[in-house]
């Protein structure tokens, strides 16, 4: 679109724009982007990042370990806002950003739960097909499953729980959490994570 | 004495309206544990329907929004969709560092003798300059095996927004070239004034599938 084609747009100011609902501030930037108004996109774009995302880092710490919850919560926020640009959320920004939440979670989830099994052997006493599904597609699904890991997490020593959390949660390989935990093996690393993620069934399935 | 759903319900709410940073979980394991969940639940639900905070409580060094909001500008205004803010992530994920990424990327292609003509197709990515309809197959399913994931997402996250207004995507991306390596530089003025002859890495990522 040349200049001489833009629409015609009259940027606000910031008071003004904190004025507009998430919708109308998705549609300001919409508009602002056809007449080529830098500026006004990225003063809207900063009133709709920053007014959004501690809400939605807190509600990511209701749902995933808190080292992960900012990178996630970014995640969810630029889904649901290029979603919305795109105009795929046709003036529900708020619906879509929550169901994108609980998407983008659950995603988070399954890869933390079972990405190290994907990666190495299994750990003793722990078959194959025993992958920790977790059911968190439901809305609450994900924050009952965050509560009991926060139990399980809780039953263990601080060195254990170490383990547990850079191993499973931070995606950091066996080898690597030897490197910064002393008096550690790569075996040992993959026992812990075994038998936390059987403490783990165990407790979704009322067990413990 | 564990104190009742509804005063930690409140004191969350006065503390998070305070400084916005208030870790919900701290409140809901001061909870009697039968009814962690249910005050979990209320938390979350409040947060889905609390309004926006008002750009007066940003402080000056809040670097999270401004990096947010450069990598949603490249999106908006440039032609690769999600990608500048995607393909930062997925590497920060993954933990490799950008060159080497490039190096991986180039020795899967089967190019590893001009790594300098991939990592500049590759800054391109993650600028949003780059057309994804250009970009192969062989491309995406290399760069997915690194970054853990698929072609499929990394083509959906790349679906565009429509053209950008004509001068957009030069003034967006002005402040990021001044950071790119030398070699991807030198590429860049070489691409710009030289005549176009495909080779086999100019195919890979302009080509298309």
């Amino acid at each position: 679109m040349t200049s001489m084609q833009r629409r015609k747009f009259h940027p606000r100011a910031t008071d003004a724009l904190q004025r507009l609902s998430d919708d109308e501030l998705v549609a300001y930037i919409c508009v602002a982007r056809d007449a080529g108004d830098l500026n006004a996109m990225r003063d809207a774009l900063t009133v709709l990042a920053w007014g959004n995302m501690a809400k939605i880092v807190a509600r990511m710490r209701l749902r995933v370990p808190a080292e992960a919850a900012e990178e996630v919560a970014l995640e969810a926020f630029e889904k649901a806002a290029m979603g919305a640009f795109r105009g795929e959320s046709a003036g529900q920004f708020h619906s879509w950003l929550n169901k994108i939440i609980l998407g983008v979670s659950s995603d988070w989830l399954r890869r933390m739960y079972n990405q190290r099994e994907h990666l190495e052997p299994l750990g003793a006493g722990e078959e194959s097909g025993s992958r920790l599904e977790p059911s968190v597609a439901s809305e609450s699904g994900a924050v009952e499953l965050r509560l009991v890991t926060d139990e399980v997490l809780a039953q263990l020593s601080d060195h254990h729980r170490r383990v547990v959390e850079m191993h499973v949660f931070e995606g950091l390989s066996a080898p690597e959490v030897c490197e910064r935990l002393d008096g550690m093996s790569p075996d040992n690393v993959a026992k812990i994570a075994s038998r936390f993620r059987q403490r783990m069934r165990q407790a979704l399935e009322g067990g413990t | 004495m564990t104190a009742t759903n509804d005063t930690l319900f409140e004191q969350f709410v006065d503390a998070f309206s305070a400084d916005g940073n208030t870790d919900p979980l701290d409140y809901v394991r001061r909870a009697a544990p039968e009814s962690r969940l249910a005050l979990a639940n209320r938390i979350d639900d409040y947060l889905t329907h609390a309004p926006r905070r008002p750009l007066e409580q940003r402080p000056a060094d809040d670097r999270t929004t401004e990096e947010t909001v450069d990598a949603m500008m490249r999106s908006l205004a440039g032609h690769s969709g999600m990608w500048p803010s995607m393909l930062p992530r997925l590497r920060e994920r993954a933990r490799i560092k950008r060159s080497e990424l490039v190096e991986r990327l180039a020795d899967a292609l089967g190019v590893s003798a001009r790594r300098e003509k991939v990592a500049h197709y590759y800054h391109q990515m993650e600028l949003g300059v780059l057309p994804p309809d250009g970009v192969s197959d062989r491309v995406l399913d290399a760069l997915a095996a690194i970054l853990g994931s698929s072609r499929e997402r990394l083509r959906e996250a790349a679906a565009q927004l429509g053209e950008p207004a004509a001068d957009a995507p030069e003034a967006v991306f002005a402040r990021q070239v001044s950071g790119e390596p030398a070699e991807v530089a030198a590429l860049r003025s070489e691409d710009e004034s030289q005549a176009p002859q495909l080779d086999e890495v100019d195919e890979l990522f302009r080509g298309g599938r």
